[in-house]
């Protein structure tokens, strides 16, 4: 902006005025101004939402939804990374490669972000394993910086990832091994000092583990990490998403089944923010926090979740057709944390 | 004067071609046959040679024969190279996807192996030349 | 040694030579550093490029909001999204998304904006660099027409024409006072011219500082100040010279009324720009009581301007003049504001008017001297009483307005 002191402005309104009281009216101007202003604009509400598309070649966030143990890959690419193999008492032995990687991504159209990844990919994909399963995750740095992988969940301190002689210099590599525990909704992150920057530069993401004996009822299932990138570094963020690019969901609703068990692993990742959350237009679900539970503890429309918080949500569909999710901080909402359910089949009256 | 104004015309022309010579340029003697060129394509953080699917390939080159290798980054958002450290030579560091460099180099007459490496990646892009 | 210079001897052809021989070099050199970029070297690869946009204007109109954007820095810079308010809005450009540097564009951002509320704009590039833009006050920013030519014009004069004019009214008390009183009157103007000149320097640099960085701002105001106060010397001693040719006995007063109205018409006119400008900008906010401020404010200006000539016999006619050179730059600067305004142009007539105010004060303190040291002239009662009510008088009026 052009900043005219204080004095030069309020100088030339009140010229304006003294000239409005002689030939012409400045308040006539400012009248003219006035009427008719919004009527265009007032119709230009569906003009929100960032121009243009991106690119989904290199990540889908709509793929994320519904992958987890790189089942999204080939099975020669996958064997790469992902390896099960049965143990003698019935569970399994999971063997995974996770990379730490610089890379450029797109978090909303035309904004490039320099993330520093797990595979080359923010959120890191998604490990899952069953109660009682061993997971074995050989971590190699390719990163610029040391890095490590701090996991949710029960471990021995040497498998914390956290402290300093935990840290995994550049080029080099650290075996996490432990047994998978307790069942729920966890996740991971990198936990190298600063933390904030590790985390906000998008080292993390979500690690399932599965009840033992019987499973939860079969399920559409969906991952949802809650997410924010902060472009200035000016510790806030300028991008709120879920799964990273802002306002995808937005372009590509989720579909699901009308009737249907949908269920939703909801985990907030969001740096600088204390809270985020996430609320479903049209319905209400039951929430499992941090999925430690078989028993829901509420049923709601609006979930709070602070920072590395985490829930299951479980919801059906009762009628065909569209319906918008998105975090209850309406700012978070337009800065992209907005998306769309799509939801076909039958209208089912409960 | 007229000693000086040459003397001026000298140091400039000297100045220019100095300053003109292109960085990192391994200068071949005319006259040589052209270099047998290699394509290799980075993919998904993996080498590859163009058309082929074999991760991290061995290189199969001849002593003293001259190679053109063209890289192509096909990896968005990610930075690679192509280096041979024990022979000194190297691409450039790629950053956009479809982005291109080329390296002309003449293999040493020495046989064996040497290794090669993406340098921000060395651990997982990695790979052998072996010189016959 | 030979009293030929070596040049002498030379022929035209070889001088020619020695004088565009850097030039060429130079050139084949510019040349050299455009294919090989050696700045390239020293960043590193993958260094961020230096983005810099500076937004020039902010038009709201019946559609939305219109920015101005400039491409202050080094490198290209591309434009991808535009938030309005802390929420993503779509936004069509007319110039393109991708500037060079000193590339311009235009955004045109259909954004249901509120009369009378603040909103905030920020532009994201590829890079996730922000660059804010706030709207203080939104009002339906006017569009130039016939109308606005006159309400430029009735600005001009209530700023500027008429109070000088009321200022010139003065001429039949100062004509009569005497020796003491007159210097009183000088010392008064030149509290009134100080304090102008502070005023257009604090003006005049803050807006420089507010220009992008390519224009150099600071550079442009000590020049256009250098200039003026230069060219209005040299024009003072013109015309003492042709007048001491016409007639033996020359009216110092004269030229001096000549060159402080000239100065004060120059000071007028970066304050019609100004006020052009802010009224085209939609940074109008309406206040009926501060007509009162300015017309007591710049009534001063005509005041400076008959001291001088008190002790004289002015014509009508050249009072008239001189009310006119003072006050008429006053419309030209509110159009050219209003119409066409540009930020560098303003930062420069601002330091025209400091320059020649400058001057003013020089010139009229060297008259009261009358050979003598100016501090010791300056070094009585009256005097200093003079100048400190002159200098109070504006701050007085000053804080009416401001």
């Amino acid at each position: 902006m052009i900043p005219f002191s204080r004095r030069s402005w309020l100088r030339l309104a009140g010229l304006g005025t003294a000239a409005g009281a002689g030939l012409l009216s400045a308040r006539s101007l400012a009248g003219q101004a006035k009427s008719g202003a919004y009527d265009a604009i007032h119709h230009a509400a569906h003009a929100m939402g960032p121009v243009g598309r991106v690119s989904t070649d290199l990540f889908d966030p709509s793929g994320f939804l519904r992958a987890w143990n790189f089942s999204n890959l080939a099975p020669d690419k996958r064997s790469r990374f992902y390896r099960e193999t049965p143990r003698p008492d019935g569970t399994l032995l999971r063997e995974y490669e996770i990379i730490a990687v610089d890379r450029e991504i797109e978090i909303a159209p035309g904004v490039f972000f320099p993330a520093w990844t797990f595979n080359g990919q923010v959120p890191g994909p998604t490990l899952r394993a069953t109660e009682g399963d061993r997971v074995k995750v050989t971590f190699l740095n390719q990163g610029s910086h040391p890095h490590t992988i701090h996991f949710h969940g029960w471990h021995p301190p040497e498998m914390d990832g956290s402290l300093p002689e935990h840290q995994v210099m550049p080029g080099g590599r650290f075996v996490y091994e432990f047994d998978a525990e307790p069942f729920g909704m966890h996740l991971y992150h990198c936990h190298a000092v600063p933390l904030k920057r590790h985390i906000h530069k998008g080292l993390y993401g979500v690690f399932i583990v599965d009840p033992k004996g019987e499973p939860r009822p079969a399920a559409d299932e969906l991952i949802m990490v809650m997410n924010g990138f902060d472009t200035n570094f000016d510790a806030d963020n300028e991008v709120y998403a879920v799964n990273t690019v802002a306002h995808h969901f937005m372009h590509d609703p989720i579909r699901v089944q009308v009737g249907s068990l949908v269920r939703m692993y909801v985990v907030n990742l969001t740096e600088f923010d204390l809270i985020n959350s996430l609320h479903l237009h049209g319905m209400f679900f039951d929430v499992y926090r941090t999925g430690t539970s078989r028993q829901s503890t509420e049923t709601t429309d609006t979930i709070m979740l602070c920072q590395g918080e985490r829930a299951v949500l479980e919801t059906r569909f009762r009628y065909p057709g569209r319906f918008m999710f998105h975090a209850h901080q309406s700012e978070f909402a337009e800065l992209g944390w907005m998306g769309l359910f799509e939801a076909t089949g039958a209208r089912r009256d409960t | 004067m007229k000693g000086s104004i040459v003397r001026i015309v000298l140091i400039g022309v000297a100045a220019l071609g100095a300053a003109a010579l292109p960085r990192g340029a391994v200068i071949v003697p005319a006259g040589d046959p052209a270099p047998r060129e290699i394509r290799i394509v980075v993919k998904d953080m993996t080498f590859y040679v163009d058309g082929q699917d074999m991760p991290n390939p061995m290189l199969r080159v001849k002593a003293g024969e001259r190679i053109r290798l063209v890289l192509r980054n096909e990896d968005a958002g990610m930075t690679h190279d192509f280096a041979v450290a024990s022979w000194k030579v190297g691409t450039r560091a790629l950053m956009d996807k479809g982005e291109e460099d080329a390296l002309v180099f003449r293999v040493p007459y020495q046989r064996g192996t040497t290794p090669y490496h993406c340098t921000p990646h060395s651990e997982m892009m990695r790979g052998t030349i072996q010189v016959e | 040694m030979t009293p030929e210079t070596p040049a002498a001897r030379e022929s035209p052809a070889r001088l020619w030579l020695a004088a565009l021989l850097p030039l060429l070099l130079l050139a084949g050199l510019l040349v050299v550093m455009l294919k090989t970029m050696p700045s390239d070297a020293l960043r590193s690869d993958g260094a961020p490029p230096v983005e810099r946009l500076s937004i020039q204007r902010a038009v709201l109109t019946a559609d939305g909001i219109v920015l101005s954007v400039l491409n202050d820095g080094p490198d290209a810079v591309t434009i991808a999204q535009v938030v309005v308010d802390d929420a993503y809005w779509s936004f069509s450009t007319e110039g393109g998304s991708v500037l060079r540097h000193l590339g311009r564009t235009r955004l045109v951002i259909p954004y249901p904006w509120v009369e009378g509320e603040a909103h905030v704009v920020k532009i994201l590039t590829s890079t996730g660099t922000t660059f804010e833009h706030e709207i203080p006050v939104a009002l339906r920013t006017p569009e130039p027409d016939a109308r606005h030519l006159l309400a430029f014009t009735l600005i001009g004069l209530y700023v500027g024409v008429i109070p000088v004019a009321l200022g010139l009214l003065w001429y039949p008390l100062a004509s009569r006072l005497g020796r003491t009183g007159l210097d009183v009157l000088l010392a008064v103007t030149i509290g009134l011219l100080l304090f102008l000149l502070i005023d257009a320097a604090h003006e005049g640099i803050e807006k420089a500082g507010a220009l992008p960085g390519s224009f150099q701002g600071v550079a442009l105001f000590v020049a256009g100040a250098a200039g003026a106060y230069l060219t209005l010397e040299w024009v003072g001693a013109w015309l003492r010279q042709r007048r001491a040719g016409a007639r033996a006995a020359g009216s110092p007063g004269a030229i001096l009324a000549l060159l402080v109205a000239v100065g004060i018409g120059l000071h007028n006119f970066g304050e019609g720009l100004a006020i052009g400008a802010a009224f085209a900008l939609g940074e109008a906010a309406l206040g009926t009581l501060l007509i009162l401020g300015f017309t007591l404010h710049n009534t001063t200006e005509g005041l400076a301007i008959v001291a001088p000539i008190a002790r004289e016999r002015p014509s009508v006619a050249t009072l008239a003049r001189l009310g006119l050179i003072g006050g008429v730059p006053t419309i030209a600067g509110a159009w050219l504001g209003g119409l066409v305004y540009s930020p560098v142009a303003a930062v420069l007539f601002l330091g025209l008017g400091a320059g020649a105010i400058a001057q003013v004060v020089v010139q009229i303190s060297r008259q009261m001297a009358g050979g003598r040291p100016v501090a010791e002239r300056f070094a009585t009662a009256p005097v200093m009483v003079g100048l400190f009510a002159g200098f109070a008088v504006m701050y007085g009026t000053g804080m009416l307005v401001g």
